[in-house]
C-alpha cells in the first residue's frame, strides 16, 4: 500500500454562500469533492490510481483488469443474491426441492450474459455461495420484510474519525450491499477471493469499516424512521466472498493511519493547484504496483505503462493543454455534483425545497409495474423538465434506498414516477408497509457528472494514442488533424 | 433504399456560391498537398448550414463507395432535426439512422434505434448488419461510439459546434484512434455565437471552432445570406449580433425580405374579426415584429423545483395571444396557424403547457430555446419570463471577464437564438423595467424602435379569455 501523506489541518467544505447557491460557479471551487468510499480505497491502494480516478475518469484500478466484464460479474453476483433473498421475503420462492440455478439463468440473461458466461458464473460464484448459505436462506421468510435491506446509500457531512488522541471530521458517502437488522450485520459482498483465503480480499475490510463508520456516525433523525432505535455501533461487519465469510474488526490501526492520508491526497489532487502533485503521486505509488512488482494486479497498469508513440509529434503541446482540461473538468464535477451533495446533507430540508433542489411527496401507491404515485404537498408549478430523477422511497437523504426514476405523468398535485433502476427493487411492502413508510419521500435530480468523467477518460485515451512509424502516422487522418491543430502542420479550410 | 440523387444535385445547383464553396470544401477530404484540410463553416441563423451538411453528406454517400457518414450533434433534438432534413431530401430509414442511448426508442420505420454503446443490446445480428449498411448514421457526440462500432472510415461532420467544447471534441476523436479506424474527413458546421458550451470553467468555454481560430490563422467559410426571416425580424437579430460583436450583419435574400405570414409562400389568411380588438395590432401580419412590455401585468416571477423560473401572468398572456392566433389565422386548407412558444426557462414552458391542457397541438408548440436551436417556424412567441425589482436576468445577462475568454457570449446567446427562429412573425414579451440596462436587450429595444410594434400589455389582457 501507499506511503502516507500529511493529514490536512481541516477539510475544505463549501462556504455558506456556495451552499446557498449565492456563489457563481467558476474556476477552482476552493472546496473539495464529496469523497466516496471508492476514492478512499483508491487513495489507500495507490495515489496514482486516485489521480486517474479524479483527473482521468478511470476508477477501475481495484478491479485488477481494465475489462469491464469483471465489474458486471460482480454486480450480477450481488444483484442475484439480493433478488433471491427478496423473493424469499415476498414469498415468491420456496427453497425445498428447488434448484436455484433455474432462477439464475433467466435473471442473468436479462443482464445480457450469454449461456456459457452464465454457466461459468454459476459454477465459480453463485453455486459455491448457495451451497454455503442454503440453510441460512431457508430461514428467510415474510417476517423479514423490514429486516433485510439491499443497496442502501449512506452519506454524512461530518464523519468523525479517530486522529491521535482526538478526532477529525470529513464527509463520506458510499453504498452498503446488505444491512441485516435481525442478525445485526453489515455485509460487503465480492466475487474476489479464493477458497483457501485466510483473510478478506484486499481492501474489502477497509471498505466495510468505512461504510459502517459512515452509517454509525449518523444522528438518529438522519436515519430511516424505524431504524432510529438501532445502535449500528454494535453491528457485526462481514465481508462475504463466494467461498467464505470474514468478520472485520472495528479497531484496526492501519485504517486510521491511512484514512487521513487518503483525504489529504483527495484534497491535494483536486484543488491544491500544486504543479508537482502528479509527480508526488508517482513518487508515492504503491509498492504493490505491478510495474514494481509484476505479481500484483492493477486495472490501470496499461495507462501507467503506456507506450510513448513518437507520433503525433505535437504530443507535448497536446499533453500540456489537456492537463489543464482534466483539472477544469474535475472542478466542473465538484461545482455540479459535489456541491449538490453537500447541499443535500447540510441545508435544512425546507431550504432544499425552497431552492428547488428537492421535492417531497407522500407515496400513495406502488404498483407491480414499478410505478410510484407520489402526492406532493405543495403546488407543483414545475418539475424542471428533467427526464430522470432519483427517488428515495425508503429512508432519508442521509441513509436510504436511492432509485432512478422517470416522470411518467403529472395529475394535479400527484406525480406518477416510473422506477428505472437496474437491480433489486424493494418489495411493495418495504415501500408501503405502514411501519416503515416515511412521512415523505424525497425526489431529486442528480447532475450528470458522468459526462465530464467520460470526457476526461476520452482525452487521456487520445493523449496516449499514436503511431510508431512516420509513414503510418501520415496515413492516419486523426494524427494529422492533431498535428495541424496543435503542431506546425498547416491547417486549411479547403476549396477556395 | 431510397436514393435521392437527382434531388441532391438539384439542391446543390440551387445553392448560393458560399454554400457551394463550403460543400466543395467538405467533400475535399483531409489530405491537402502540404496541409490538413479541416473545413469550418460559420453559418448564422437561416443561412443554410445544416443544408450544407446534409447536402455534403448526401453527395458523399451517393458518390463514394464506402458510404460512411457520421453526422454528429450536441443534442438529441439537433440529431432528430438533421435526420428530418435527410428524410426531406428523399432518403429513407434504411439509409439514415439515428442512434441513441435510450433503448426503449426503437423504430426502424422512423430510423431511430436506441441501443447500448457497444451495440450488444441489439441481440439480432440482422439489426447490427442493418445499421452497418446504412450510409448515414446520426448521433450525439457523447453517443458517437455507436456509429464508430460499425463505420471505421467515416466522413465526420459535427453540426452546431457552438455547443461543443474542445475537450468534448477531442474526447470524441479518441473513439477512432485504434488501427481499424481512419476517418476520411472532418468538418464543423455552426454559428460560434449561438448556444454556448455550458460549463463553470471559463477556460473550457471557447467552443471547438473558436479554439481552432485562436490557435491557427484560420478563416472559416462564412455564410451571410439568410433565407428565413422577414427583414424586420432580421433587423432585430442584427441588433443582437451587434451586441454580441458578431459581424458582419446578415443580409436577407429577396425571397424573404418582405415575406409576412400572409405571403403566398407561407400561405396564411388572417381574419381580424376573429380576434379581440385588443390583440388586433399584435396579430396583424403587417407587423412582423411585436415587442410587448409586461411591466403593467400583476405579480412577479417565481422560482421552482430544478431552480428554474416562471412568471404566471406572462404565461397567461401568451396563452391568450396564442389562442387568438389559432382562431384568426388559417392556412389555405383551413388549418390553424400553430405559433411556437419559446422560453429560456423550462418552468415557464411547463406552465404555459399546462394552460393548454385542452389543446394538445398547442401544448406541443411550447419549447425551451435550447430545443428550438436549428429550427425555423412561421410564427414565434417568446416569453423572457424574468420580472423582478432587482433587474436580475440571470444567465440571460451572463458576461465573462478576462481577455482569455473574450468573445465568449455564454447563455446570452439564448436571446439571439430565440429571435432568429421566426420567419414571418416574432412576438416578444418582456419586462422593460427588468431587462433595460442589460446590453443585449438595450440593443434589441433600440432596434425595435425601427423594426417592431412596441406595445404595453394591459392588466386585463391576462384574463381576456377566461
Amino acid at each position: 500500500m501507499t506511503e502516507g501523506r500529511a493529514p490536512l489541518s481541516k477539510w475544505s467544505y463549501p462556504q455558506t454562500d456556495a451552499l446557498q447557491g449565492k456563489t457563481f460557479p467558476s474556476g477552482n471551487p476552493k472546496f473539495c469533492p464529496f469523497p466516496t468510499v471508492t476514492s478512499l480505497l483508491l487513495a489507500k491502494f495507490c495515489p496514482v490510481a486516485l489521480l486517474h480516478d479524479l483527473l482521468h475518469g478511470r476508477d477501475y484500478a481495484l478491479l485488477g483488469t481494465p475489462d469491464p466484464e469483471i465489474k458486471r460479474r460482480g454486480d450480477l453476483f450481488h444483484k442475484f443474491i439480493a433478488h433471491i433473498k427478496e423473493s424469499l421475503i415476498k414469498g415468491e420462492l420456496k427453497l425445498s426441492g428447488y434448484d436455484i440455478s433455474q432462477s439464475f439463468h433467466p435473471f442473468a440473461e436479462k443482464y445480457g450474459f450469454k449461456f456459457n458466461a452464465r454457466n461459468d458464473l454459476y459454477r465459480r460464484y453463485i453455486g459455491p455461495w448457495v451451497e454455503r448459505k442454503f440453510e441460512e436462506l431457508k430461514n428467510i421468510s415474510q417476517s423479514d420484510r423490514d429486516k433485510l435491506f439491499f443497496e442502501i446509500s449512506v452519506a454524512n457531512y461530518y464523519v468523525p474519525l479517530p486522529y491521535k488522541d482526538g478526532r477529525k471530521s470529513y464527509p463520506l458517502e458510499g453504498r452498503i450491499d446488505e444491512i441485516d437488522i435481525k442478525n445485526k450485520r453489515i455485509i460487503e459482498r465480492t466475487i474476489k477471493g479464493f477458497k483457501e483465503d485466510t483473510e478478506p480480499p484486499a481492501l474489502k475490510d477497509y471498505q466495510t469499516w468505512l461504510l459502517w463508520k459512515t452509517l454509525s456516525s449518523l444522528k438518529r433523525n438522519q436515519l430511516p424512521s424505524q431504524w432510529r432505535d438501532i445502535d449500528f455501533e454494535e453491528f457485526e461487519l462481514i465481508v462475504e466472498t463466494p467461498y467464505k465469510d470474514f468478520s472485520v474488526s472495528y479497531e484496526n490501526p492501519s485504517y486510521v493511519e491511512e484514512i487521513h492520508s487518503g483525504y489529504a491526497w483527495i484534497h491535494d489532487i483536486s484543488i491544491s493547484e500544486s504543479r508537482i502533485i502528479g509527480q508526488k503521486a508517482y513518487e508515492n505509488r504503491s509498492k504493490d504496483c505491478p510495474i514494481l512488482n509484476p505479481e500484483k494486479e492493477c486495472g490501470l497498469i496499461h495507462i501507467c505503462r503506456h507506450r510513448n508513440y513518437p507520433y503525433p509529434q505535437s504530443r507535448p503541446e497536446i499533453k500540456q493543454i489537456f492537463k489543464s482540461w482534466y483539472q477544469y473538468l474535475l472542478w466542473e464535477q465538484i461545482w455540479e455534483g459535489s456541491l449538490f451533495q453537500y447541499q443535500l446533507l447540510k441545508l435544512p430540508k425546507e431550504e432544499l425545497i425552497e431552492k428547488g433542489l428537492i421535492l417531497e411527496g407522500k407515496i400513495i401507491s406502488f404498483s407491480g409495474d414499478r410505478k410510484i404515485e407520489l402526492e406532493i404537498n405543495r403546488k407543483i408549478s414545475s418539475l424542471g423538465g428533467y427526464d430522470e430523477y432519483t427517488i428515495i422511497p425508503f429512508g432519508t437523504l442521509f441513509c436510504g434506498k436511492h432509485m432512478r426514476a422517470k416522470l411518467s405523468k403529472v395529475k394535479g398535485n400527484r406525480l406518477i414516477i416510473e422506477l428505472i433502476s437496474e437491480g433489486v427493487f424493494p418489495s411493495e411492502t418495504a415501500i408501503l408497509f405502514p411501519d416503515i413508510l416515511e412521512s415523505s419521500s424525497p425526489l431529486l435530480q442528480e447532475p450528470p457528472t458522468f459526462l465530464e468523467r467520460q470526457t476526461q477518460s476520452g482525452l487521456l485515451k487520445l493523449q496516449q494514442s499514436g503511431a510508431i512509424k512516420e509513414e503510418k502516422a501520415k496515413s492516419r487522418s486523426w494524427i494529422q488533424l492533431l498535428e495541424a491543430i496543435f503542431g506546425i502542420k498547416l491547417l486549411r479550410r479547403g476549396s477556395k | 433504399m431510397s436514393v435521392p440523387s437527382q434531388k441532391v444535385s438539384q439542391k446543390i445547383e440551387e445553392s448560393n456560391q458560399e454554400q457551394k464553396d463550403a460543400i466543395e470544401a467538405l467533400l475535399e477530404g483531409w489530405e491537402g498537398r502540404h496541409e490538413f484540410i479541416f473545413p469550418i463553416v460559420d453559418g448564422p441563423p437561416g443561412t443554410g448550414k445544416t443544408r450544407v451538411g446534409v447536402l455534403t453528406a448526401s453527395k458523399y454517400a451517393l458518390e463514394n463507395n464506402k458510404q460512411q457518414i457520421a453526422y454528429l450533434t450536441y443534442t438529441n433534438e439537433a440529431a432528430e432535426k438533421a435526420k428530418e432534413e435527410f428524410f426531406n431530401l428523399g432518403w429513407d430509414s434504411k439509409a439514415v439512422i439515428r442512434l441513441t442511448a435510450n433503448r426503449s426508442e426503437k423504430d426502424w420505420e422512423k430510423g431511430i434505434i436506441g441501443c447500448s454503446s457497444d451495440l450488444k443490446s441489439l441481440t439480432d445480428p440482422d439489426e447490427q448488419r442493418r445499421i452497418g449498411e446504412a450510409p448515414i448514421l446520426i448521433s450525439t457526440l457523447y453517443g458517437s461510439g455507436r456509429i464508430f462500432k460499425v463505420h471505421s472510415h467515416p466522413l465526420i461532420i459535427v453540426d452546431e459546434f457552438s455547443q461543443v467544447s474542445p475537450s468534448l471534441y477531442f474526447s470524441t476523436l479518441s473513439k477512432i484512434t485504434t488501427s481499424e479506424y481512419n476517418p476520411s474527413g472532418y468538418a464543423l458546421l455552426g454559428d460560434p455565437n449561438q448556444l454556448p458550451v455550458i460549463t463553470s470553467q471559463p477556460l473550457l468555454r471557447p467552443n471547438i471552432g473558436r479554439f481552432v481560430f485562436q490557435r491557427k490563422n484560420y478563416d472559416p467559410h462564412h455564410l451571410i445570406l439568410q433565407y428565413r426571416m422577414h427583414e424586420k425580424i432580421c433587423g432585430m437579430v442584427n441588433g443582437l449580433r451587434e451586441a454580441l460583436l458578431a459581424r458582419p450583419p446578415l443580409e436577407s435574400h429577396q425571397s424573404v425580405r418582405t415575406r409576412t405570414l400572409t405571403d403566398p409562400s407561407l400561405g396564411y389568411i388572417w381574419n381580424p374579426n376573429k380576434c379581440s380588438a385588443d390583440f388586433q395590432d399584435i396579430l396583424d401580419p403587417e407587423n412582423p415584429c411585436v415587442v410587448i412590455n409586461t411591466d403593467n401585468l400583476p405579480n412577479q416571477e417565481e422560482r421552482t423545483f430544478g431552480k428554474s423560473v416562471c412568471y404566471q401572468e406572462e404565461a397567461k398572456l401568451i396563452v391568450n395571444i396564442a389562442s387568438e392566433m389559432v382562431r384568426s389565422y388559417k392556412d389555405k386548407n383551413g388549418e390553424p396557424l400553430w405559433p411556437i412558444i419559446l422560453s429560456p426557462y423550462n418552468a415557464q414552458r411547463e406552465i404555459i403547457q399546462r394552460y393548454f391542457q385542452e389543446n394538445q397541438e398547442l401544448r406541443r408548440q411550447c419549447l425551451t430555446i435550447f430545443k428550438a436551436q436549428g429550427r425555423e417556424y412561421p410564427c414565434v412567441i417568446i416569453s423572457f419570463t424574468r420580472k423582478n425589482d432587482g433587474k436580475e436576468i440571470g444567465f440571460l445577462g451572463e458576461t465573462f471577464e478576462g481577455a482569455s475568454v473574450a468573445g465568449e457570449i455564454g447563455m446570452r446567446a439564448q436571446t439571439y437564438v430565440a429571435c432568429s427562429r421566426a420567419q414571418g412573425k416574432l412576438i416578444i414579451l418582456l419586462s422593460f423595467k427588468t431587462f433595460r440596462g442589460h446590453r443585449d436587450y438595450d440593443f434589441l429595444l433600440e432596434k425595435a424602435q425601427d423594426n417592431a410594434l412596441m406595445v404595453n400589455a394591459k392588466f386585463e389582457w391576462v384574463n381576456i379569455n377566461d
